[in-house]
């Protein structure tokens, strides 16, 4: 065992903080596997149902881990460092915990002592590497008070992509910028477990996005919003889908079907985990319900889960570093959503999160497309300004 | 031989991803939901079929290595905690149901199935079954039989035990047995007392004793079509007792799914969380809340009988308590983790036990000694109603980190004050097993039982009459 780990009353301040869970558990197996139908829950654990039975992949297992490791040593370190570093952070225990446990917190929290210790796998320590040598921007164009701010990842495919189109329809009302910064790219290292190391980039983000002479800042990427809550100061952030409803709904905005390339008459719709649950700090915003709303307003119908079954509904894979560190298992999670969707009935699945589309069409996707949401609107609505757009 | 080369061996036998011995994966199978201390497995299989089982069974066996079968872990008498290490046996790959049939009235579900998919799959067809416990939402039925947990149907049921029309289980040396009609080669489960002695009732409540439970045959019931909840309040419990001994002893619990008595500091205490306007000292003593289902115009008829009971032993429809817990506990949190006492963000100490319905006054009483004389930690007392007697649990909240062995230490003279009340232990496991000698004969025979079934006394080591 290495010596970082041996022997108890060593410093873990990411623990720390969730000693009252370690004792508090009940063990009600809730996080391992459950289903209730009348609240909407047909299982739960991504890992544990296309990676390994396990139960050290379990929220009930990296929470007898931490508790082991905070009263003494962790029990196998090998093992430790890959089960924490297996886990898509989706936070599905924590929305089914009956009791308010936070295990998907708790994951994250051991992956912070692991990468405190310099023991994390190689693929995260290169992807927090890739990101320190983004450096990030030093100087972004100056826009004017009046312009909004489409911020997307230029490290993302789709989250480059997303941001164009939806610059391209909210253009149509009113004064666009795109600009690309690595945004997402932090919220997806904060659960991997650098949250800490991010604070000084966060912090130079901020200022930027305070220096750019705006205050208004649209986030393609809605995940960055929870970073930003606690750190944007006074500027007016929110996510490119409340600003396009909100533009629709006033009639800021009119999408209009392209005659030559008309929308289908009903997609299916994933919600990504960071919209739904509660641990990523977004579910109050009702993103994944405004989605659902946006598509309303243009008359395109919905296959998939809504309310407590998509809240409930098990992670398609993209996230918590899965297609690093387990990529079939990944692949696995994103074929059974899509395989679900595609027996309900969907030919096209949309997603307002870059980061589920990205994963869930990078292996053709079980014969069913994959677009992401302001990608879809784009190709199949043309917009215009509204009569009560400036 | 090296401590551990019987888990080399045993790797042998099995698949590479059937067997779990790193350390990280082994943790969540030291502890359930109960106060007993951890065991450490030195391995846990995972098989998934009776055959598989029946290998590992038959090497442990020959190895004299300890065997502990385990389903969700999420029962509260330890009976699943390795505390003699040896192999943990993960019987969570058994999860398919296996057959609905109508016709014989029979659901036949493998050990894992939990009783949250059990009850999705019914639901579709316009079925359910009598007895769902309250973990029930990731409670496997194989371990709620094995353990003989306390079912939320009992007053029309009875438990959970009486609704097993028959088994399927893999005896400790390794062979496979199935009882009641199934014992019959082809003749399928559809009778449970056949064939001579029950033997259906050995492994209910046994803990994996004798063997583990793989196939579980349930009787299957229609969904009722209606349902309502009535809670009736008492200015003392003598008369709510003697209204609950007249509800069973008049087969007035024919329509009754659930039901559960609360005693004064209960009603209180959610009463001045959730209506702190109503004077406290307006409110019952004793309150009985009932969970009725069935026929609208027979439920009906029940309930006006019901609440004249009542009436005639002093009580009333206490309505207020039903508008404010009883029914929304009943219809929005069929399962106890999402409402009960889990929520006060404490581990909990459960002593389940069975009572004749005369001595729910006392049960109360006792609970109120308890509470006042082991102040240091928070108590709460409630009955369940059986078709039947009553099952009386006490719950003291502990915190883990400071009070755990002094927990288990009030808990030892705990149980036998209520033994001396004229409890029994309802769910064993190793939590009651140092009160064996209130039933030594009893014991005795447990003992050569499974002397006869399992020599080497390999499985549940630690448990009760084992």
């Amino acid at each position: 065992m290495s010596d970082e780990f041996a022997g108890s009353g060593a410093p873990l301040p990411h623990l720390e903080p969730f000693e009252e869970n370690f004792y508090h558990c009940s063990a009600c197996n809730y996080c391992v596997e459950m289903t209730w139908e009348e609240w909407g829950i047909d299982g739960v654990c991504p890992t544990l149902r296309h990676h390994s039975p396990g139960q050290g992949y379990s929220g009930k297992g990296y929470i007898a881990a931490a508790r082991a490791w905070y009263e003494a040593a962790p029990p196998d370190l090998p093992s430790l460092i890959e089960r924490a570093f297996t886990c898509t952070a989706c936070g599905n225990c924590e929305e089914v915990c009956p009791i308010g446990m936070r295990p998907r917190q708790i994951a994250v929290a051991l992956r912070s002592e692991i990468i405190a210790r310099g023991l994390e796998p190689d693929w995260a320590a290169q992807r927090a590497a890739a990101f320190a040598a983004q450096n990030l921007p030093a100087c972004e164009p100056q826009l004017t008070p009046d312009q909004i701010a489409i911020i997307c990842s230029p490290a993302q495919p789709h989250s480059l992509a997303e941001g164009t189109a939806a610059a391209s329809l909210l253009g149509a009302c009113g004064n666009v910028r795109l600009v690309e910064m690595p945004l997402h790219d932090l919220a997806e290292l904060s659960a991997l477990g650098y949250a800490a190391q991010l604070t000084e980039p966060l912090a130079r983000l901020c200022n930027r996005l305070a220096e750019m002479g705006t205050r208004q800042i649209v986030l393609v990427d809605a995940d960055g919003l929870s970073l930003l809550a606690a750190s944007a100061g006074e500027l007016d952030v929110q996510s490119a889908l409340s600003l396009l409803l909100a533009s629709l709904r006033s009639g800021r905005l009119v999408l209009t079907p392209r005659p030559d390339n008309p929308p289908p008459a009903e997609v299916g719709y994933l919600d990504s985990c960071h919209l739904t649950k509660k641990t990523h700090g977004l579910a109050s915003l009702r993103l994944a319900e405004q989605a659902r709303a946006l598509l309303d307003v243009l008359g395109i119908g919905v296959i998939g889960a809504s309310g407590a079954a998509a809240r409930f509904a098990i992670c398609c894979g993209a996230a918590g570093g899965m297609p690093a560190s387990k990529p079939q298992a990944a692949r696995s999670m994103a074929n059974a959503r899509l395989a679900d969707l595609g027996h309900q009935g969907a030919r096209l699945v949309i997603t307002a999160s870059p980061l589920c589309s990205d994963h869930l069409a990078s292996d053709g996707g079980e014969g069913v497309g994959v677009l992401g949401l302001y990608t879809f609107l784009a190709r199949h609505f043309q917009p215009r300004a509204g009569r009560t757009a400036s | 031989m090296r401590p551990n080369s019987w888990v080399d061996e045993l790797a042998g036998l099995v698949r590479t991803e059937t067997l779990f011995r790193d350390g990280v994966d082994l943790l969540s199978f030291t502890r359930d939901a109960s106060v007993v201390s951890p065991g450490i497995p030195q391995v846990a299989v995972r098989p998934s079929t009776p055959e598989e089982i029946g290998a590992v069974l038959a090497f442990a066996q020959s190895r004299d290595v300890p065997v502990y079968a385990r389903g969700a872990g999420s029962m509260y008498a330890g009976g699943a905690i390795p505390s003699a290490g040896g192999i943990v046996l993960d019987l969570t790959a058994l999860d398919r149901v296996i057959e609905i049939d109508e016709a014989r009235g029979i659901v036949i579900v493998e050990a894992a199935v939990t009783f949250g998919t059990l009850l999705k799959v019914l639901n579709a067809r316009g079925l359910t079954i009598g007895v769902v416990p309250m973990t029930g939402a990731s409670g496997t039925i194989g371990g709620a039989v094995s353990s003989h947990g306390l079912g939320t149907g009992s007053p029309k049921f009875q438990s959970l035990g009486d609704e097993v029309a028959g088994l399927e289980v893999v005896l400790a040396d390794g062979s496979i047995v199935r009882t009641g009609s199934a014992a019959s080669r082809g003749a399928g489960f559809f009778q449970r007392y056949c064939i001579g002695a029950d033997l259906t009732g050995l492994f209910i409540g046994a803990n994996s004793a004798f063997g583990a439970i793989t196939k579980i045959a349930l009787w299957l019931h229609r969904a009722p079509a209606h349902f309502e909840t009535l809670c009736v309040g008492f200015p003392d419990a003598v008369g709510g007792t003697r209204f609950l001994i007249e509800l069973q002893g008049r087969e007035m619990t024919r329509n009754v799914w659930y039901g559960a008595v609360y005693d004064s500091p209960a009603i209180k205490g959610k009463m001045a969380s959730l209506r702190p306007d109503v004077v406290q000292a307006s409110l019952p003593a004793l309150c009985v809340g009932l969970d009725l289902r069935g026929d609208r115009d027979e439920v009906a008829r029940d309930r006006a009988t019901i609440i004249a009971m009542a009436q005639a032993q002093g009580g009333d429809t206490f309505d207020i308590y039903d508008e404010i817990f009883f029914r929304k506990l009943r219809r929005d949190y069929t399962f106890w983790y999402a409402f009960a006492g889990y929520c006060t963000l404490s581990r909990s100490a459960l002593l389940m036990t069975s009572l004749p319905t005369d001595t729910v006054p006392a049960f109360f009483e006792k609970v109120a000694d308890i509470r006042a004389r082991h102040a240091q930690f928070v108590w709460g007392g409630g009955i369940v109603l059986c078709r039947r007697g009553v099952h009386g649990a006490l719950i003291g909240f502990y915190d883990e980190a400071k009070q755990w062995q002094e927990m288990q230490n009030v808990l030892t003279g705990v149980r036998r004050e209520l033994l001396d009340l004229g409890a029994v232990p309802y769910k064993s496991g190793q939590l009651w097993a140092d009160t064996a000698s209130s039933y030594p004969e009893y014991q005795n025979l447990l003992g050569r039982l499974k002397g006869a079934i399992d020599p080497a006394r390999i499985m549940g080591r630690g448990n009760l009459g084992t």
